[in-house]
C-alpha cells in the first residue's frame, strides 16, 4: 500500500467516495421525499453483501494474497454479485421502493467506483502495462508498482470512464426519465464494456489469464451476454403484448 | 431489532480500537445501522418511540465512522513505526 505522508492513499480515497455519496444520497432523498431509514437499509445491506462478494471472490481468485483480506481491497466484480443477491432479496422480503432508490443510487455507483480506481491509481494497484507513448504513469514509492518505468495509466482512465457512465446514468435517469432497472442494465453494459477493453492493457495478472483473457474480461463477457438475453426477452415478450 | 442495534453499535465502537479486526467492526457496525434504520422505521409507522432504535443506528453509525477512521490513522502509525 502506497501512503500520503504516513496516510494509506487508498482507504482515504474510498472514505471520501463513502462521505461523498452519503451525503448526495442523503439530500436527494430528501428531495424525493422517501424514508431516510429505508436508503440506510438499501445501503447497508447492498454494501454488506457487496463486501462479502468482494472478499469471497478475491479469496477464491487468489488465496495467496493474504495481506488484502482485512484490507480495503477485494474483487468488483464480486461486488457486483453480492450487491445484486442483496437487491433480489431486498424486492422480496420487504416493501422498500427500490425503484425510487435505484434513480440516484445507480449512478452513484458509477461515481464511488471512480473514487475506487482514483485511489488504484494514487497507490499504484491494477497497474498498467508499460509504454513508450506520452500518456503514463511513473511511480518512485509504489510498494505494489513497479517503480521507475513508464505504465500506462489504467486505473486513471478506468475512473475517467466512471465519471463519464455517472454523467450518462445521470441524464437517462433523471432527463429521459429511464427506469431504474434499465439504468441498472446500461451501466453493466457500459463497465462491461469498458473493462474488457481496459483488461488488455493491464500490466498485473496476478489473478490468472484463462484461454488467453483475463478473469475480468471472462466475467465481462458473462455480465452482456446475460443483458443481451435479458434485453432479447424483454423485446419478444413486448412484441409478444402488442401482436395479441 | 432496536436493542439488538444498539448492543452491535456499542460492540463495533469498542473493537473499531482495536487495529486488524477492523474489517469485524466495519460489518457489525453495518449490521447495526440496518436493524436499527428497520426498527426506527417500523416504530415511526406504528407511531412508538423511537429511542432506542435512533440511539442504535447513531451508535452503529459512530461506530463505522471511527472504525474508518482508525483503520486510516492506524495504517498510518503504523507504518510510520515500521520506518522508524
Amino acid at each position: 500500500m502506497s501512503y500520503l505522508g504516513q496516510i494509506p492513499i487508498y482507504g482515504l480515497c474510498i472514505l471520501i467516495g463513502l462521505v461523498v455519496i452519503a451525503s448526495i444520497a442523503t439530500l436527494l432523498c430528501h428531495y424525493h421525499k422517501l424514508m431516510v431509514e429505508d436508503l440506510f437499509i438499501v445501503c447497508g445491506v447492498v454494501g454488506l453483501f457487496s463486501l462479502v462478494g468482494a472478499k469471497l471472490l478475491l479469496f477464491i481468485v487468489s488465496p495467496n494474497i493474504t495481506s488484502q483480506w482485512g484490507d480495503a481491497g477485494g474483487v468488483f466484480y464480486g461486488g457486483v454479485l453480492g450487491g445484486i443477491l442483496a437487491l433480489v432479496g431486498l424486492k422480496k422480503f420487504t416493501d422498500i421502493p427500490l425503484e425510487a432508490f435505484g434513480r440516484f443510487m445507480v449512478p452513484l455507483c458509477a461515481l464511488f467506483h471512480a473514487f475506487g480506481r482514483l485511489g488504484c491509481l494514487l497507490t499504484g494497484c491494477c497497474y498498467g502495462i508499460e509504454t513508450e507513448g506520452h500518456l503514463f504513469i511513473e511511480y518512485h514509492h509504489s510498494l505494489i508498482a513497479p517503480n521507475h518505468t513508464h505504465l500506462f495509466p489504467v486505473q486513471g482512465i478506468e475512473a475517467v470512464g466512471e465519471l463519464l457512465i455517472f454523467g450518462v446514468l445521470l441524464y437517462l435517469s433523471y432527463g429521459k426519465k429511464w427506469s431504474s432497472m434499465t439504468c441498472l442494465l446500461t451501466y453493466g453494459v457500459c463497465y462491461g464494456l469498458l473493462r474488457f477493453i481496459l483488461e488488455f492493457f493491464r500490466g498485473d495478472a496476478y489473478r490468472g489469464i484463462y484461454f488467453g483473457l483475463s478473469l475480468s474480461q471472462w466475467i465481462s463477457l458473462i455480465l452482456l451476454f446475460g443483458i443481451g438475453l435479458w434485453f432479447l426477452n424483454r423485446r419478444r415478450s413486448d412484441y409478444g403484448v402488442r401482436k395479441e | 431489532m432496536g436493542i439488538a442495534s444498539l448492543v452491535l453499535g456499542i460492540v463495533a465502537i469498542l473493537l473499531s480500537f482495536i487495529p486488524f479486526i477492523q474489517l469485524i467492526a466495519t460489518m457489525l457496525g453495518v449490521i447495526g445501522l440496518v436493524l436499527g434504520a428497520a426498527s426506527r422505521k417500523q416504530s415511526i409507522l406504528l407511531e412508538k418511540p423511537t429511542g432506542i432504535s435512533t440511539a442504535g443506528m447513531i451508535c452503529s453509525g459512530n461506530g463505522i465512522g471511527i472504525t474508518l477512521l482508525m483503520y486510516v490513522a492506524c495504517s498510518g502509525l503504523i507504518n510510520s513505526v515500521v520506518n522508524h
